[in-house]
């Protein structure tokens, strides 16, 4: 492991003699202490988990997320991105190294649930560690993928709102520590008993964030990848939580990566670099294309993937369109393979109408997006799309009148049983109405550089 | 003198929101030399930078380092280039030795070979008494000696300051000046931004001229720098009081071995003078005496200030 320049640098950093001696001393006295009382064994069980939770899980995520932030802020990325180190190397370094006194603290627990002997468990003690350290891993690992993501986007993110995420995670990650009932977990009709399956999930979960946090960090050091990575997690997404509510069929199936492709076109367009170097790296091949004519001109899409002039969010929405015609499909063939879906999920609505609507309005969000990341001075790009969102969807049809609400919210209009077109028409409108505003935004940025040229 | 482009910059363009850094920028950077890039504030001086570093994609055109684009294989590049960002940073808890150590080993320096590497480069930059000293405890200039130090500690082949001497006191900007010129004679290539064009003077062999985007100019400098033995040649520049004297100065000059390089503008005439072999006051006397009559004689100092001041002028005269 020392052979890994980043993870020594972050030893150095991290694990000072100081805090070498003062750690073990301090643990040892609290679990001293502990000892002492009526029943200390089951206190200091207690005392050994909150103390793992507030170390790895807690502090830990923070300095995963700093382990890139800090970088940043003290302007080291540049010779980081400049190093010979692979990808893997960095990413590891770091997020290993960050967090080594965390887990300095969190070990010596760890062996206090292991080795000190409890009666009266609801679990055994090897299940709760193992659920607590992929916990720990889990949390840290997103938090350093957040962390990347940011760096990558450009965007700052106030150290502070690296804990947001953990609002979420933590009843879950909570519920799974302190759980006194151990239900079966069905998933696909099959029983696993509740540890396991948390356990191999979270095990599964860490593993994607470690794929993601190398993946990130590739395109952090200017290296091409393809996006299949994140296309993949679309599908072993939609096929884990499908396995939650329904059997499998291609119907199912499809429609949950109909869902799962919506939101990560929402988080690709919301984490990619928006700006307008991108944007026209990604448009000039395609412009370019249509005016060479040359027979022998390389594949298109295939010179697009090889030349890093590409934006991850498209393949989200075309992997969106792609599922919904692979559902479309099955419906005009099987139509009972898709009856539980509309039944179960959308109550009854006609799921080609409804994934058609759902896909006009991540468009027209994602043009909003843009539209704002493009503008001169673009400030608070995701909270501005953020509230003209809601305005349209909420705030707009609850103040305005029935059928102007149905105007601002398409979502309204199906409802209505006679309304489904309706629904499609307008949703048509706002995307239509969000291009107009692009084009005219551009033809306006063209002129600009044009003069001053 | 040189041999072929170590750095081909083709049609370059870098856009900010609202804003294009660069515009269809293109220019060679001939290996061994030391290129000053000058230009207002705003220029496009660190944008340009950063695109050779490959730490930004550029809107269009191309970086080719030794032939090869540098965004079709970054990592490649980033393992010939050395690189010190303008608003540097340095891990500040860390002793100038592990910060050496850890770039070294970063940069893939051998594990056998770090401790010598981190030596000499302490060495050359006169950090040897500074090596257990935290980085955060060091003065602005012996900051930047690191941040140089961590830049160059791998050899590179072509290394690129972004306003390297920024902020030192004059005798630290010397001692710079000094590292920049062992490391040219070493067989580095150097491309240093600059708005403080005396420094640059002191090091640089080419000059490349940036504004609102675009090159102004890309030019040769003579200067100490260039080679041992250039270094009594004295750049003189004098104004003929008739225009007539122009042949009979080009005629004069033409026997003369320690006079070289005359250019006549209009009744400006420049021209390089070996002192040792014979000093200004000598030549000034034999002009005179050859009957062409002077206006003006003196040493140009400050040869780059002028050059830029002359382009950038121009340029926005024409514009």
């Amino acid at each position: 492991m020392m052979n890994n320049p980043e993870f020594k640098r972050n030893i150095w950093l991290e694990l000072s003699l100081h805090r070498l001696i003062a750690a073990p001393v301090l643990l040892g006295l609290i679990f001293f202490v502990a000892m002492q009382n009526q029943g200390g064994g089951a206190i200091t069980h207690t005392i050994a988990k909150s103390i793992f939770i507030i170390a790895t899980i807690l502090w830990g995520s923070q300095l995963a997320f700093s382990s890139v932030s800090d970088e940043l802020q003290n302007r080291t990325w540049d010779n980081q991105r400049l190093s010979a180190l692979s990808p893997f190397k960095l990413a590891w370094g770091k997020l290993f190294g960050a967090t080594s006194f965390a887990w300095y603290i969190g070990i010596p627990c760890i062996l206090v649930l292991l080795f000190m002997p409890v009666t009266n468990l609801p679990v055994n003690n090897l299940q709760t560690s193992i659920s607590l350290i992929l916990g720990a891993l889990l949390v840290q690992s997103l938090a350093f993928v957040i962390a990347l993501l940011a760096a990558k986007s450009g965007a700052t993110i106030p150290r502070g709102l690296s804990l947001l995420f953990l609002f979420v995670l933590m009843p879950i990650v909570g519920r799974m520590i302190y759980a006194t009932e151990v239900p079966n977990q069905l998933w696909y009709g099959i029983a696993f008993t509740r540890y396991t399956f948390v356990n191999i999930s979270l095990l599964i979960f860490t593993a994607w964030t470690w794929l993601a946090s190398v993946r990130v960090m590739q395109t952090a050091l200017q290296i091409k990848i393809k996006p299949w990575a994140m296309l993949a997690f679309v599908l072993f997404g939609a096929f884990y939580i499908l396995g939650f509510y329904a059997a499998f069929s291609v119907g199912n199936f499809a429609g949950f990566v109909f869902i799962f492709a919506i939101l990560m076109t929402y988080f690709g367009a919301l984490t990619e670099k928006r700006d307008l170097v991108s944007v026209r790296r990604f448009i000039n091949p395609w412009l370019a294309q249509s005016s060479e004519k040359s027979p022998s001109q390389t594949n298109l899409p295939e010179k697009i993937l090889r030349e890093k002039k590409w934006l991850e969010t498209p393949y989200f929405v075309v992997m969106a369109a792609l599922s919904l015609v692979a559902l479309l499909f099955t419906l005009s063939n099987k139509p009972e393979a898709i009856n539980a879906f509309e039944t179960s999920i959308l109550k009854g609505q006609s799921f080609a109408i409804v994934g058609l609507v759902l896909v006009l309005l991540m468009l027209r969000d994602i043009g909003l997006l843009y539209y704002f990341s493009l503008s001169k001075k673009p400030q608070r790009v995701a909270i501005t799309t953020f509230f003209y969102v809601i305005l349209l969807t909420v705030l707009l049809p609850l103040l305005l009148p029935k059928w102007l609400g149905f105007i601002a919210n398409p979502l309204m209009s199906l409802s209505q049983s006679s309304g489904v077109y309706g629904a499609l028409i307008l949703a048509l409108l706002h995307v239509l109405t969000v291009a107009a505003l692009l084009y005219k935004q551009q033809i306006a940025m063209n002129k600009f550089f044009a003069n001053r040229a | 003198m040189y041999s072929a482009p170590l750095i081909q910059v083709k049609q370059l363009t870098f856009e900010y929101p609202g804003t294009r850094a660069l515009d269809s920028v293109s220019f060679d950077i001939v290996k061994g030399s030391i290129t000053a890039l000058v230009g207002p504030n705003g220029a496009g001086k660190s944008t340009l930078l950063r695109c050779i570093a490959a730490l930004e994609y550029p809107l269009s055109g191309q970086v080719l380092f030794n032939g090869v684009d540098v965004l079709d294989d970054p990592r490649a590049s980033h393992a010939k280039i050395g690189y010190l960002s303008d608003n540097f940073g340095l891990y500040d808890a860390l002793s100038v030795r592990q910060c050496l150590t850890f770039a070294a080993s970063s940069q893939g320096v051998t594990a056998d070979n770090i401790t010598k590497v981190v030596s000499k480069t302490a060495e050359q930059l006169d950090l040897t008494n500074k090596l257990n000293s935290a980085a955060g405890a060091l003065s602005r200039g012996q900051r930047q000696r690191v941040a140089i130090g961590q830049a160059i500690i791998h050899s590179p082949s072509l290394l690129l300051l972004d306003e390297p001497a920024s902020g030192l006191d004059p005798e630290a900007r010397h001692s710079l000046s000094q590292v920049f010129i062992s490391l040219k004679n070493s067989g580095m290539t150097l491309i240093v931004s600059s708005h403080i064009l005396a420094e640059l003077e002191d090091y640089s062999t080419e000059m490349l001229i940036l504004k609102n985007g675009k090159i102004l100019q890309q030019q040769s400098v003579h200067n100490s720098a260039d080679s041992t033995a250039k270094e009594n040649l004295n750049h003189i520049e004098f104004e003929l009081v008739h225009i007539a004297d122009a042949a009979k100065l080009a005629a004069f000059i033409d026997h003369m071995p320690a006079a070289s390089g005359l250019e006549i503008a209009a009744n400006v005439a420049n021209l390089q003078l070996d002192e040792t072999l014979m000093p200004r006051h000598v030549l000034l006397n034999r002009l005179l005496q050859a009957d062409i009559s002077i206006n003006r004689f003196g040493l140009l100092e400050n040869n780059m200030q002028q050059n830029y001041l002359k382009a950038v002028n121009a340029e926005s005269i024409a514009s």
